[in-house]
């Protein structure tokens, strides 16, 4: 009865309702649709960095990562990915020589870092060589072959086919250096991966450095992304010596960047839903006092204040549940749409990878996202109402009914 | 006129709790809006200082060519005369001349590729701070044959001050550049990157080691307020001539440019939103209003009032309404963006660290920029001028005798 008295009421001033419901929707579509245009560009460019760079889970010796040492190695790779190909969490593994050095062209040197890949199990586990924008991923089976990052062919001045000399430092201390010709040219979501990143053959890179069988990095990808935690436990049971990081740990800006943009869309939804929170408060209040007279008539005839109360509160829940329901609705629908398109931002390309950001992304939104704004509105609207039901319980009848 | 302005201004006050109502709605809106779109341009203002400060300046002056390649051999020479020039531009504050290329740097045992930095040490230091910097040792001493180095190339290298410093790498047009030096300090930046691998020479130490003296790739020009670049960078074009490059530092780094741009796009989006709501809630207060008052109309009208002087009155109060609101809501954010931008938040956890590794102290400062308020006063007059399209058309429409009736 009460529910009915309310939707009639909600009715009754269909202009005014009709402003309010319009301020929810079009606050919550807005926020809908900006919510996942940036949590798209996030959540892609973090797996974006992870196929092509970082994986889910490393091995390295214990002290490498702080002291990026050529001795800080690991022997009997063949071992270990033997080992890891038996285990049940990993789809695919490799390993990787990783030594600092310089490259160098006739025009100028730059620092960098050079792996030694095997590159037919690299492919299993990273995506580099689908992102190449230039020649081929060492298919034409000759020694001395290089895939460099793009940013840095361009510092270096070298295009496909050029010679590059590789220097680092050998076993036993001494400066060694190899000329390798470019095959392949490569643009991943990062600029500063792209300005630094030389892969060779990793026999080619031990001959040169006279180690044999000694990698600095295995990298692997899961089965099931989503139990990473467990899956780095395990595996690090398998190799007790070593140090076995999942992807949040090595690159723990990603997994900030992810839960940043994580609070930052929750303070955007707060402020709107604040925003909104003073529209219904406004609109209610002003109804409220609109129809003093009304509600002194209604308890002059032995309506409980109670039931004034809950009338008031159940008037705002329909108006702000009609407006969520109508801009929830909108927004998905938006979202599915630009799901389909996808965004391209390539006129941005270059600040985007700067910070490792992808250019091109299909916004998408989580259905739990959904169900904390349904939460979110409809506290809004029940603290929105307090204030204008309190109101209308607090007039007295006889004064309501001759005053106004 | 005055008369209008007096009966909206009573007008308002006739039903003082609906207008305070209102008024509280704009006043939150522009509290609101100020404080993001202040924070957002303030953490603009503070990267892009942070980065003209750490790397480029302002602008710089290569030889042609230098800033695509970074070879080198583009280098030119700077003298005396070259200096005092560039001074005497009106608002450059300070010519810093730089040596920038690769080497690989050793010790005993290990070797990593190191930025080698030939500055001058006093003026890099009142650029961008680099002898605070130092945590270990001293500083470096212009005419001295010593080398700073970064704390992380110092630890993975596992050299301190005393110990000696290998250099190694090419030179001018493809000699051998190879030199050992004295640690004398070590510096400890905030970026990963530059704390792994920068090693600093006094610039003619490196002008030596690399076989080019007199030579630079970089000249750096610092100003005294950001907004005279294009007038400086014209005037130093005109000077410099041929053979030169002069770049300010949004050519030099796209990609910082680029970056603000998107994010200040998701903001501005964001703003639009938030205005939507909030223009919702006008117009629904304005709607009210009208609807409460059309029998107050139809007598104005009935006694002669002209439609056209009705609908000034209503847009009068409107945007009174709506400028209380936004003068109280300014007023109320101003403290709070002038102690900001003094005391600006220093953010902790998770955030502070991503700063952190993207090179830049982990600090949220406020911006003051008076533009910003007047920016907000415009958009929220905006929405006040669109809401009495809602009244006006009632007006319009407006049958006094029915209206009186109703």
């Amino acid at each position: 009865m009460l529910f009915q008295v309310a939707y009639r009421n909600v009715l009754r001033n269909w202009k005014r309702s009709l402003i309010i419901i319009l301020a929810i929707a079009s606050g919550l579509w807005g926020g809908i649709v900006a919510s996942a245009v940036f949590f798209a560009m996030t959540d892609e460019s973090v797996r974006a960095a992870l196929d092509s760079r970082i994986s889910h889970v490393q091995i390295h010796h214990p002290d490498f990562l702080e002291s990026r040492s050529m001795r800080d190695g690991m022997s009997d790779p063949e071992g270990m990915l033997e080992t890891l190909r038996l285990s049940v969490r990993v789809r695919a593994a490799t390993a990787r020589v990783v030594l600092e050095g310089m490259a160098s062209t006739a025009e100028t040197a730059v620092g960098v870092t050079i792996f030694g890949i095997n590159p037919d199990q690299e492919k299993d586990v990273t995506t580099i060589a689908s992102k190449l924008v230039e020649g081929s991923y060492f298919e034409d089976g000759k020694e001395h072959r290089a895939v460099i990052g793009g940013e840095l062919a361009r510092k270096l001045g070298a295009r496909l086919r050029s010679k590059v000399v590789l220097s680092t430092q050998d076993v036993d201390g001494n400066i060694v250096a190899t000329s390798v010709r470019v095959v392949g040219i490569f643009r991943t979501e990062s600029t500063p991966f792209d300005e630094t990143a030389v892969f060779v053959r990793r026999q080619e890179l031990e001959k040169l450095v006279g180690t044999v069988d000694f990698v600095h990095e295995v990298a692997i990808v899961l089965n099931s992304p989503d139990q990473l935690e467990a899956a780095t436990v395990d595996l690090q049971e398998l190799f007790p010596g070593l140090a076995v990081q999942s992807w949040k740990a090595l690159a723990p800006e990603l997994g900030y960047m992810n839960d940043f943009i994580g609070i930052y869309l929750e303070v955007f939804l707060a402020i709107i839903i604040f925003a909104m929170l003073f529209g219904i408060t406004n609109t209610m209040l002003m109804s409220v006092l609109d129809r003093i007279r009304e509600f002194g008539v209604l308890s002059a005839i032995g309506m409980k204040g109670g039931r004034v109360f809950a009338m008031i509160m159940l008037e705002s829940m329909v108006l702000s549940l009609t407006g969520a329901v109508l801009g929830i609705a909108a927004g998905a629908g938006t979202v599915a749409l630009l799901g389909e398109t996808g965004i391209d931002l390539a006129a941005f390309a270059e600040g985007l990878r700067g910070y490792g950001y992808v250019e091109q992304f299909y916004p998408a939104m989580p259905f739990v996202f959904y169900q904390h704004i349904i939460i979110w509105v409809l506290l809004a609207a029940f603290s929105a109402s307090l204030y204008p039901a309190w109101k209308a319980i607090r007039l007295d009848p006889a004064q309501a009914v001759r005053t106004y | 006129m005055k008369l209008y302005l007096q009966l909206a201004w009573r007008n308002l006050w006739r039903n003082k709790r609906r207008t305070l109502i209102s008024v509280s709605s704009v006043f939150f809106a522009v509290v609101l809006a100020l404080l993001m779109r202040s924070m957002q341009l303030g953490s603009y203002e503070y990267m892009i200082q942070n980065v003209v400060k750490l790397s480029t300046g302002y602008m710089q002056i290569h030889a042609d060519g230098y800033w695509d390649k970074r070879s080198i051999d583009l280098s030119f020479t700077f003298t005396d005369s070259m200096r005092g020039a560039l001074a005497g531009v009106e608002y450059v504050s300070d010519v810093i001349p730089r040596l920038q290329t690769f080497a690989l740097a050793a010790s005993h045992e290990v070797t990593r590729a190191a930025m080698v930095n030939g500055i001058d040490p006093l003026l890099e230091d009142r650029m961008n701070g680099l002898e605070a910097k130092v945590i270990r040792g001293s500083y470096l001493d212009p005419h001295g044959r010593g080398a700073l180095i970064s704390e992380g190339l110092g630890s993975h290298l596992g050299l301190d001050v005393g110990d000696t410093l290998v250099l190694y790498g090419q030179g001018y047009h493809g000699i051998i550049a190879a030199g050992k030096y004295p640690v004398e300090g070590i510096v400890k930046f905030p970026t990963p990157e530059m704390n792994a691998a920068s090693v600093y020479l006094a610039l003619p130490t490196a002008q030596e080691l690399y076989g080019m003296p007199g030579e630079v790739n970089s000249a750096s020009l610092m100003i005294d307020h950001p907004r005279h670049q294009a007038e400086v960078l014209e005037r130093v074009k005109a000077l410099v001539g041929d053979g030169y490059e002069v770049m300010g530092w949004d050519e030099m780094m796209p990609d910082v440019v680029q970056a603000i741009e998107v994010d200040n796009a998701g903001g501005i989006l964001m703003l639009v939103i938030l205005y939507v709501v909030i223009g919702f809630g006008v117009f629904g207060t304005v709607m009210m209003m009208t609807i409460e008052r059309r029998k107050e109309f139809g007598v104005l009208m009935a006694v002669g009032m002209h439609r056209s002087r009705l609908i000034l009155t209503t847009l009068t109060e409107t945007v009174f309404l709506s400028l209380i609101g936004v003068i109280a809501g300014a007023a109320a954010s101003l403290p709070i963006m002038v102690y900001y931008a003094k005391n600006p938040i220093r953010l902790t956890g998770e955030l502070a660290e991503v700063m952190i590794r993207f090179g830049m102290d982990p600090i949220l400062p406020l911006s003051m920029n008076p533009g910003i308020i007047g920016a907000q006063m415009l958009v929220v007059l905006l929405l006040a001028i669109i809401s009495v399209s809602y009244p006006a058309r009632v007006i319009m429409n407006l049958e006094p005798v029915k209206a009186m009736r109703a």
